[in-house]
């Protein structure tokens, strides 16, 4: 549920990542944090466990700058992957403008991959959002593992609605701001508030 | 849904309302329930650390996740009021954040107070709360149905080329 305030020429968005527990949700972000010019982000607000996982969710604001003469504000959240924080998920996703599918390559994570994408598509649904016209981009994370899935079974096991897709290996940046171009992009274009540009 | 002119109207209730001196001192927040933020105005008791976008997503973090615990309640154990209108506190004897929910239109918002070093916080929080039924009543009396959503249909953006996308992000280093 974006904000946009004409008189302030301003536009906010809420982009989720959401995905599998250790899929590189958190990591996403935290790069996307190192490599943002002080000016342009806020600070990275984590809510973890001890052993710094992610018990409720991590948000970094970013100020992207002007399009067409409004300011552009994005608000970077990511899920806490673990099967048990479902209720913690449902939460994050109100008022979302687009979501980022932080998928594992790793073969044996395949089924983890289609459980949270299960997830995903039931919770958007509950909050009253249909998967098929949210803006969505998948992100093949961890490419540089061994043993890792073919894009082309990716695709075909977890991106039935051809969102646009991404290779990614977030702990070297790799695909991460590819990623997150593509999604504000779409949000970007999917907002409505009555004026042409 | 767009809500295109809500920071405005907010912001002038503040500026015609005639705040507690107390309130003036310490810190008042109100967001979105998906933690945008739409108004603050922050005392000077208060150490400015977090910016005030982050300061909304705990907002609304932090009672999303208490309203979700209370659904544990029985109904039974409510009272005859209905719904229950819930207020979050988290506090010592002097300082703490109290959080008040803000309904309008059937959207919800979060009006939040940070405290320190008060004598009497619950003079304080009574003062908060009253500063909470007139902004309900300031919004009942605007009728933002007018006023609040854009109910526009087209495309803010059309068409958003690669180069501007490109210019958007020149923010990131290498």
């Amino acid at each position: 549920m974006s904000l946009v305030n004409y008189p302030k020429k301003e536009v906010n968005c809420k982009i989720v990542y959401y995905g599998p527990g250790m899929g590189g949700k958190t990591t996403n972000i935290q790069y996307v944090y190192k490599k943002t010019v002080k000016d342009a982000k806020g600070k990275i607000i984590s809510i973890n466990t001890a052993n710094e996982r992610t018990i409720f969710f991590d948000f970094l604001p970013l100020d992207l700058g002007e399009i067409r003469g409004f300011k552009t504000r994005f608000h970077l959240y990511s899920v806490p992957g673990q099967v048990f924080y479902e209720s913690s998920r449902k939460l994050i996703l109100r008022g979302v403008d687009g979501v980022v599918f932080v998928a594992d390559s790793q073969v044996d994570r395949m089924e983890a991959n289609i459980e949270s994408l299960q997830s995903l598509q039931n919770n958007l649904l509950e909050q009253g959002y249909d998967i098929h016209k949210i803006p969505l981009v998948m992100q093949w994370n961890k490419r540089d593992l061994p043993n890792i899935s073919s894009v082309e079974n990716l695709k075909t096991e977890l991106n039935k609605w051809n969102a646009p897709d991404f290779e990614s290996v977030a702990t070297d940046g790799s695909g991460v701001f590819e990623t997150l171009k593509m999604i504000s992009k779409l949000v970007l274009m999917n907002l409505r508030g009555g004026l042409s540009a | 849904m767009s809500h295109s002119n809500f920071q405005t109207i907010i912001a002038k209730f503040f500026d015609g309302y005639d705040l507690e001196k107390s309130l003036k001192q310490n810190s008042i927040y109100l967001c979105r329930n998906d933690g945008i933020l739409l108004y603050t105005c922050t005392g000077k008791k208060m150490a400015p650390s977090l910016d005030d976008v982050s300061i909304g997503a705990l907002l609304g973090g932090v009672w999303q996740a208490a309203e979700a615990l209370a659904s544990f309640i029985p109904t039974k154990a409510m009272s005859d009021r209905n719904p229950p209108v819930y207020r979050l506190s988290f506090d010592d004897s002097s300082q703490g954040v109290y959080i008040l929910p803000i309904t309008h239109q059937a959207q919800k918002y979060y009006l939040s107070l940070s405290y320190a070093q008060e004598i009497n916080p619950g003079q304080l929080k009574a003062n908060f709360r009253k500063l909470g039924e007139d902004l309900n009543k300031f919004l009942d009396k605007k009728k933002m149905a007018n006023i609040v959503t854009d109910k526009k249909d087209n495309l803010l953006f059309n068409n958003i080329t690669d180069e501007e996308m490109d210019s958007l992000f020149n923010f990131a280093g290498n």
